[in-house]
This record gives structure tokens, sequence and C-alpha cells, in this order.
């Protein structure tokens, strides 16, 4: 399972570049180009190429989802192919959320000395996009560093009750968890601590 | 200019090193201001030559990138022309004095005359990040100050100023309040650059190396110098004064002492080259 053509070099660096564009500009919607990877079981490209990126061995990981078989066999495919150490929930500084974080509330937040010690959640949901989804999605109004008065972006899959969780886990700036949401067609945005989530609406 | 040096990296420094540093940027970019440590690594040049800024760029920098890299506004500098000439040779990408078609630009203590734009970067070389260190010495302190806001110790300092000189004696390096949050150094800029900090367009990333820190103020972020109500922060003045060699008059001017004369030209001088052939060009290009 180990991905051998993933290029650590310069995948890595693309990848870190669209990364960083999402984390500088909070709620915009941007895409990885194609990785030839074959993720197990139906985890997408964009949060493995996300991941190879970051993880090495001097980070803690977790996977967070139901079904205990499915975690063991993705915590294996990103031991293999990034050297990253497995943590609980409570201690990891990546987690990876496939569509369900019930422990929000445990997950690293950092110190007031050392708030970067707050952890980074891929979330991973059904669809992302700037523009309106139909229904069953919700579509949330950010403000904050980063954004030129307001941006609006939809999601499915996404409960509304989570997203308020979200709000209070990040109420403490500069304590908080940064997340990075990835939806289907390699889609992603990031939403750091420092952006506030001002609406949140169910359609 | 240079050959490929063979038998390192992409960009000189390991991947793990990368990868750690990546890491720290997006923390960084996250918490807007705040000073994230990092493990900053040996490189050919030593510390305080620019090494935080460098490790930032390399980082940052792909096949497809154009690189600029300046001195105090000046292309031609021996700091600026050895960075370049070192990342030329271990990266093999082209390199650039044009503001406008550098993708990353490595800065040490100037803000390019021509604005930015979204797609670019900023890269500051930064020789001291604590903007408390003027008033407390300890790292625990500042720390801690930090944690909590306590910030007294420098509004004291800067009142101080003015009670004694009637003006805030710090000119290159002034501190400044960061989404409200955060008092941060925003490296020796001089004063004429710190409102050009507040809701650019461009992300700023500022590299440390020796005291081994990362720090960052995304695009579209509230940068307020620290002033009081009575006593505003002002830029520097140059007032009648315009660079000899283009004719600017609303750029930032270095002073040149020749014998008895004194001439100002401009301190950016790829933007003084283009202003020589067209004296009408404008700083910001950006469609508003």
């Amino acid at each position: 399972m180990k991905e051998i053509n993933f290029d650590i070099v310069f995948d890595s660096q693309k990848i870190f570049r669209i990364l960083l564009n999402a984390f500088a500009h909070p709620g915009k919607v941007v895409r990885i180009p194609d990785l030839e990877i074959a993720p197990p079981l139906n985890i997408s490209r964009a949060s493995c190429g996300i991941l190879f990126t970051l993880l090495d061995l001097e980070v803690g990981f977790s996977v967070c989802t139901s079904n205990k078989r499915q975690k063991e066999k993705i915590e294996e495919y990103f031991i293999i192919n990034t050297g990253c150490r497995l943590e609980t929930i409570k201690s990891a500084d990546f987690i990876l959320a496939l569509g369900e974080l019930p422990q929000l509330e445990r997950i690293k937040r950092g110190s007031l000395e050392y708030p970067d010690q707050g952890a980074t959640v891929i979330y991973s949901v059904e669809e992302i996009n700037q523009s309106l989804l139909g229904v069953n999605s919700i579509s949330l109004t950010l403000t904050g560093p980063g954004i030129n008065g307001k941006r609006v972006l939809s999601l499915k899959g996404l409960k509304k009750q989570e997203v308020m969780k979200i709000i209070e886990v990040n109420k403490e700036f500069p304590l908080g968890v940064d997340f990075v949401f990835v939806g289907r067609k390699d889609k992603f945005f990031a939403l750091p601590r420092s952006t506030k989530i001002v609406e949140v609406k169910e359609i | 200019m240079t050959e490929m040096i063979k038998g390192y990296n992409f960009a000189f420094i390991d991947e793990y090193a990368k990868r750690e540093i990546r890491r720290k940027i997006l923390k960084a970019v996250s918490i807007p201001g705040y000073q994230v440590p990092f493990g900053s690594r040996e490189l050919p040049i030593a510390r305080g030559w620019g090494t935080g800024g460098l490790q930032i760029t390399l980082s940052l920098i792909g096949k497809e990138d154009i690189l600029k890299v300046i001195d105090q506004g000046c292309d031609d500098s021996v700091n600026a022309v050895n960075i370049k000439r070192f990342i030329k040779a271990t990266t093999g990408i082209s390199i650039t004095a044009d503001t406008l078609k550098a993708t990353i630009i490595q800065t040490r203590h100037r803000i390019p005359e021509e604005e930015l734009t979204e797609a670019q970067i900023l890269v500051f070389q930064v020789p001291y990040p604590e903007p408390l260190r003027l008033v407390e010495p300890q790292e625990a302190q500042t720390r801690r100050m930090h944690a909590e806001m306590d910030y007294a110790k420098i509004w004291v300092f800067l009142y101080e100023n003015i009670v004694k000189w009637k003006e805030i004696t710090i000119g290159a390096r002034y501190p400044v309040f960061v989404n409200g949050r955060y008092i941060m150094d925003p490296s020796p800029i001089p004063r004429y650059d710190v409102p050009r900090l507040n809701y650019a367009r461009t992300l700023y990333l500022f590299g440390a190396g020796r005291e081994k820190r990362i720090y960052a103020i995304p695009p579209f972020t509230e940068v307020k110098p620290l002033e009081f109500e009575d006593h505003r922060f002002r830029i520097e003045d140059f007032t009648a004064k315009s660079c000899a060699l283009c004719g600017s008059k609303d750029t930032f001017l270095d002073e040149i002492v020749d014998g008895d004369r004194r001439i100002f030209t401009c301190s950016d001088t790829s933007f003084c080259k283009k202003r020589r052939e067209d004296p009408n060009i404008p700083k910001s290009s950006v469609k508003k």
C-alpha cells in the first residue's frame, strides 16, 4: 500500500502552496491537482495528499470514524506512507475525521503560552461549493483575517449542530482547532481558528 | 548565472525540515501575529543573515516560482545577491528584479513600493521577533505577557518616550497590534511601510532564523501601529524631497551624504529604474 507515485518533494510542495493559499483565504474553495494514489476504502485523494504533505514521525495522528476495522486500515495506510505516530483524539496533532467527530470538545486547543499546539483537523464531508448547493446543505458566512469583508460557501454532509460545536471550540482565540474541510472532486477549504462563523443557514 | 549544485535535495534543506516549517507556517497564518517556535536549521549562510526568511522561502518554493530578493529595497546588495545565488543553485528557478513578475519576494527591511497582489507572498527576514524584548529581557516573561495580553510595559515605554523626547523614538521595527490580539515586531521596516501592513492583499510571512520563530499576517488583516489618541503614529517626512535619479516624490527615500552634499534616492531600486523609463508609472496596478 506504499504510494510510490506520490512525489515527496514536488507533490508536497504543490499541495502545501495550495493549502497555504487556502489558510490565507479562509473559506475559499480550492482544488488539489490529480494525484496518482489509491487510498483504501473511500477516503479522498485530497485528504491523503494534504496529510502526506504534513505528517511525519514528529507528529501524532488519529483517525475518527465509527467503524473500528476501517479505522485500523486507514491508520496503517498513513503509518506506511508518512511514518506518523498514532495518538488518541485527545492528544493528536492531526486528525482525519470521516464525516463525524463526536469528541470535538476534547481535541487539543493549545495553551495560552503555546496556542500553536492546537490540533489540525482534516474533516471529510460530502460536498463543498463556493455558491449555493441544493437541499440538505448548509451555508456558512465567514469573516476574519484573510477575508475581505465576508465570504460565503456551502457544504453538504455537515450538520448545523456540528458547526455550532466548532464555533464553541474556537470561541477562545488564540486557543482553538484549525480545520480543513474536504469534499468531493478533491475540493477543499480551510477554516483556521481566527475565522469567525457569523451565520449558519440550513437549506 | 550560477550552475546547479549536485548532491543536495531540491531547495537544499531536507524534506523533514520543510515539513516542519510548513506545519509551523500554517499555524502562524491561523494565529496572526503569534510567534511560532520552529527548529531553525543550519544553512551555508550565517544566522542573522536572513536564514529565517530563507528557510521559509526554501519551504515554499517550487519549480514554477519566480523569485525576487531585496535588501533594504535593493536587488543588488550583497545579502540579496548571495541569497539569490544560493536559491538558484539549489533549485534552478528563475530570478527577477521586477516586483510584479515575482511570485515570492524575500525581503530584508522593506516592502516593495509597487502594490503586491493576492497571488504573491512576501517573506521578511527578521532579526528580533520579540517586540517586548525592548522592555522585558526574559523569554518566559514575554511569552506570559503575550499569553495574558499584558502589554502595559510597552505602553509605558512609549509614554515615557513622549514625556522625555516629545516623540516615540522607535524608527524602524515600530511595534504593531495585529488582529486586535498580538503585539508584533514587523521586522526593521521603516515607519513608512507600517501602514502598508494593514489590510494588505498579500500574505506576509516572517522568519527569524537565529531566534527560531515564524509568524504571519494573512491578507486583509487589521494591523495597527501602537499610538495614543493625543499622540498619533506618523511616518518619515519627505516633504519637498524627491529622488535624485527618477524624481519620485511618493516613494521611500534613502539619504546619501557626499561631502557637504546630501541627496536622496529611492530605496526601491527596481521601481526607481521603472520610474526613470516612465515617470508616470503608478505604484498600484491593482484595479479597485
